[in-house]
C-alpha cells in the first residue's frame, strides 16, 4: 500500500516552517533595495565582520563556550552519581529536570529576583547579616550564571543516558584486567560516555550562543551578544538585511562546528583510539 | 598438571536474599589444572567464578591463592584474569586497542606491548586483526579476543565462564580444542564453566558437578562418567535410563519385578536405589513372535520390551524401547521397526546402583 501521503504534513510543515523563512533570510541577507530595484549585496556580510559586531560574535563563542565548560563540569559528576544502580538516582534526576517543566522566561525572571543589585533576595539577606553585597546583574558573570543554570539539564540528560547504557560487565573486565577506580573512569567510562558528552555540548553550546533573552535581563542590556545584535535589528532598526546576515554567519558557523563534532563522534564510533 | 595446590575455596557460603546460592563449597584446583564446574542454569557456577574474581564476597568461608587468603584483595591486584559470559570486550578500542588494555595499565613499554599482543593474537588465530573494530569481529572472533586479552598478562588462573556457548555447533567444537591446546600450551590454571557436559568430559582433566548450590561430585571425566555418585549426577552427565529398583541383597537386585545381578553390594537388605543403565550398555536382540508374549527373562539380566522409536543419528541408532510403562533410550547399531519386540540386556558390571538419597540431602537434614 502507498502510505506516501503520511508524509505529506510533515513536508508542509518544513516548507511553511523552515524553507521559506531561511529562503527568506537568505533573500534579505543578500539583496539590497536601490530605488525600487533589488539588486544583489554582500554589504551586509562583509558589515558583520566590522569590528564591533564580530567582537560581539566572539564575545557570544566565548561566554557561551565557558558556560559549556562550567556545565559539563558540573553535569558529569552529577551523571555519574545518578547512573550509578545502588544510589536513588532516578529521583535524584527528577529533582534536576523540575526546573526544566517551568517557563524558560520565568526562570530567569527568578535568577533576576535573586540577584538584584538593590532589593534583590540574596542581597538583602547579605546586607541583614552585614556582609558585602553581590553586584553582578548586569556582568558577564550574571550571563553565563544564567545560561549554565537554564541549560544543565540540556548536558545532564544526554551523559546520563550514555553512562546508564554502559554493560557492568565491562567495568568488571577493566577491574579484572588491573584498572582501579580512577584508570576504570578515564580508560573506559569517559571513552564510551563521548557520544553523550558530544550531545550534551551541542545541546547547550547552540542555545547558549545565540541566546539574546539571558543577556537582556541578566545582563541588564549592558552585555551585547550576537543574538540581542540580531534581534535588534530586527525589531528596533527594522535592519532585516543586515540581522539576516549576521544570522546566516551565525548559522553557518554552528553549522561547521557541528559537522566538527559529528566527525569526532564517528571516529571513535570507529574505534580509533585517541584515548 | 602439578601436584601443587594453587586456588582454594574453603567451607564457600554464598547467599542472595534468603536464598543460599552456595552451600559449603570447598575445591582445591592444582598448578596447570583444567577445571571444569559443571551444573544446570541458576547453580551457582557463574557465582562462583565470582568470588574467584573477587567480583562477589562470600558470605563465609574463604579463597586461598597460593599461601595468601585473597578475601579482601580487590579484582585488579588478583593475579586472575576472566573470560566473562558476553566477553564484555572494550566497544571504543580495536582489537590491538583490547588485547593491550591490561598492559597499558601497568605502563609497561609500548614495544614490548607490541610484541606480546601480537604473540597472543597469534596464539588465539587472529594475526593481522590488530586494527578491527569490536563491533566488526563474528561472536567467534570476539570469543578470541577476550581470551587473548585475557592470556596476555599471563595469568596464573583463568575463569572461562561459558565462553563457548553462543557459538554454533562446530566453532565450539573447534574452539574447545583451540582451547584446551591453549591451557596446555601456556600452562595456566584453567576454571571453565559450562553446563555442556559432553564439553565438560572433552576438556577437563577435574569436572565439578553442581547442582542447587552444593557440590555433587568432583573427579576426573571417567570417573564421573563411569561411576556417577547418584541419580542427578548420572542423569545431567550423558542420556541414562534410570528406574526405581529394590537391592535384595549384595550383587543381586529386583527391577520391575525381574530380578538382576549386579556387583555392588554394601546396601541395607531391600533397600530403595536408583538403578541407572547407560544407553550404550544395553543389548539388543530381536525376538520371535513366539517369544514376546512371556515376557519373561529365560536368562539373567534380560528384559523384553516393544520397540516405540528407532531413529538413525550417524553413529548409532537410538532406539526406545518401552518395559512396563517405563521408557528406554538405548544406543544400538542394528535398525528395529517399531512395533518389534526385543530382548534387553544388560551386563552385571554395567548397572549402576545409587543410593535414593543422595549424599549431599544427608548433611542437610
Ligand atoms: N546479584 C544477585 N542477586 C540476587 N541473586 C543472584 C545474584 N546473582 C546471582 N543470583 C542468583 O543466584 C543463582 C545462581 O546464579 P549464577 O549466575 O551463579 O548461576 P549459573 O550457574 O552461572 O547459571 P547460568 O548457567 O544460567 O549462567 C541464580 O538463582 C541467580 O538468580
Ligand atoms: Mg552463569
Amino acid at each position: 500500500m502507498n502510505r506516501k501521503w503520511l508524509a505529506y504534513p510533515y513536508i508542509i510543515w518544513m516548507i511553511v516552517f523552515i524553507l521559506i523563512p531561511l529562503i527568506m533570510v537568505i533573500y534579505y541577507g543578500f539583496t539590497i533595495d536601490d530605488n525600487g530595484s533589488v539588486v544583489f549585496t554582500l554589504g551586509y556580510i562583509r558589515k558583520a565582520f566590522e569590528p564591533i559586531y564580530f567582537k560581539a560574535m566572539m564575545k557570544s563563542f566565548l561566554y557561551a563556550g565557558i558556560a559549556t565548560v562550567i556545565c559539563f563540569l558540573l553535569a558529569y559528576p552529577l551523571a555519574l552519581i545518578i547512573a550509578k544502580k545502588d544510589t536513588k538516582g532516578s529521583s535524584m534526576l527528577f529533582v534536576f529536570i523540575l526546573p526544566m517543566w517551568m517557563n524558560f522566561l520565568l526562570r530567569t525572571y527568578a535568577w533576576l529576583t535573586l540577584l538584584e543589585t538593590n532589593n534583590g533576595v540574596i542581597n538583602t539577606l547579605l546586607k541583614a547579616l552585614n556582609l558585602p553585597t553581590l553586584n553582578i546583574i548586569g556582568t558577564p558573570n550574571a550571563v553565563i550564571l544564567g545560561m549554565v543554570y537554564n541549560f544543565l539539564p540540556f548536558m545532564v540528560l544526554p551523559i546520563y543516558n550514555a553512562l546508564a547504557k554502559i554493560d557492568p560487565y565491562v567495568l568488571e573486565a577493566a577491574n579484572d584486567l588491573g584498572a582501579n577506580a580512577i584508570q576504570r573512569l578515564i580508560k573506559v567510562v569517559f571513552p564510551l560516555s563521548i557520544p553523550g558528552v558530544m550531545s550534551g555540548v551541542t545541546m547547550v553550546f547552540m542555545p547558549a550562543v545565540t541566546s539574546f533573552v539571558i543577556p537582556n535581563l541578566l545582563g541588564s542590556g549592558k552585555v551585547n551578544l550576537i543574538g540581542n545584535l540580531i534581534e535588534q535589528q530586527f525589531l528596533m532598526t527594522y535592519n532585516w538585511g543586515f540581522g539576516s546576515a549576521m544570522s546566516l554567519i551565525l548559522m553557518v558557523i554552528i553549522l561547521m562546528s557541528m559537522g566538527f563534532m559529528q566527525k569526532i563522534d564517528n571516529n571513535l564510533e570507529g574505534g580509533v583510539g585517541i584515548w | 598438571m602439578d601436584n601443587k595446590v594453587l586456588l582454594r575455596l574453603v567451607n564457600i557460603k554464598k547467599v542472595f536474599g534468603s536464598q543460599v546460592i552456595l552451600n559449603n563449597i570447598s575445591i582445591n584446583i592444582k598448578k596447570n589444572e583444567f577445571l571444569t564446574l559443571l551444573g544446570p542454569s541458576g547453580c551457582g557456577k557463574t557465582t562462583i567464578l565470582r568470588i574467584l574474581g573477587g567480583f562477589e564476597n562470600p558470605d563465609s568461608g574463604f579463597v586461598m591463592l597460593g599461601e595468601e587468603n585473597i578475601n579482601n584483595v580487590a579484582p585488579y591486584k588478583r593475579n586472575i584474569n576472566t573470560v566473562f559470559q558476553r566477553y564484555a570486550l572494550f566497544t571504543h578500542l580495536d582489537v590491538y586497542g583490547n588485547i593491550a588494555f591490561a598492559l597499558n595499565i601497568k605502563k609497561m613499554n609500548k614495544k614490548i606491548i607490541k610484541e606480546k599482543v601480537t604473540k597472543a593474537l597469534i596464539q588465539v588465530n587472529l594475526q593481522g586483526y590488530e586494527k578491527r573494530s569490536i563491533s566488526k569481529l563474528s561472536g567467534g572472533q570476539q570469543q578470541r579476543v577476550a581470551v587473548a586479552r585475557a592470556i596476555v598478562n599471563e595469568p596464573e588462573v583463568l575463569l572461562l565462564d561459558e565462553p563457548l556457548s553462543s557459538l554454533d555447533l562446530k566453532l565450539r567444537k573447534e574452539m574447545q580444542y583451540e582451547l584446551k591446546s591453549l591451557q596446555q600450551e601456556l600452562g595456566i590454571t584453567f576454571v571453565y564453566v559450562t553446563h555442556d557436559q559432553e564439553e565438560a568430559l572433552t576438556m577437563s582433566d577435574t569436572v565439578v558437578v553442581i547442582n542447587d548450590g552444593i557440590i555433587q561430585q568432583m573427579g576426573t571425566p571417567e570417573s564421573i562418567y563411569n561411576e556417577p555418585i547418584n541419580a542427578f549426577v548420572a542423569d545431567f552427565i550423558g542420556e541414562s535410563n534410570i528406574y526405581d529398583g529394590i537391592m535384595i541383597r549384595d550383587e543381586v537386585l529386583e527391577l520391575f519385578g525381574h530380578t538382576f545381578k549386579c556387583v555392588d553390594k554394601g546396601f541395607n537388605e531391600n533397600e530403595s536405589i536408583d538403578v541407572v543403565i547407560r544407553p550404550e550398555d544395553v543389548r539388543l536382540t530381536k525376538v520371535s513372535n513366539s517369544q514376546k508374549t512371556t515376557n519373561h527373562t529365560s536368562r539373567n539380566n534380560q528384559l523384553i520390551g516393544k520397540v516405540t522409536d528407532c531413529i538413525f543419528k550417524g553413529v548409532h541408532y537410538e532406539t526406545c524401547i518401552e518395559t512396563f510403562g517405563e521408557e528406554w533410550v538405548i544406543h544400538d547399531t542394528e535398525n528395529f521397526v517399531p512395533g518389534d519386540y526385543v530382548s534387553i540386556e544388560v551386563d552385571p558390571f554395567n548397572i549402576h546402583i545409587m543410593k535414593k538419597h543422595r549424599q549431599v540431602d544427608d548433611d542437610e537434614s
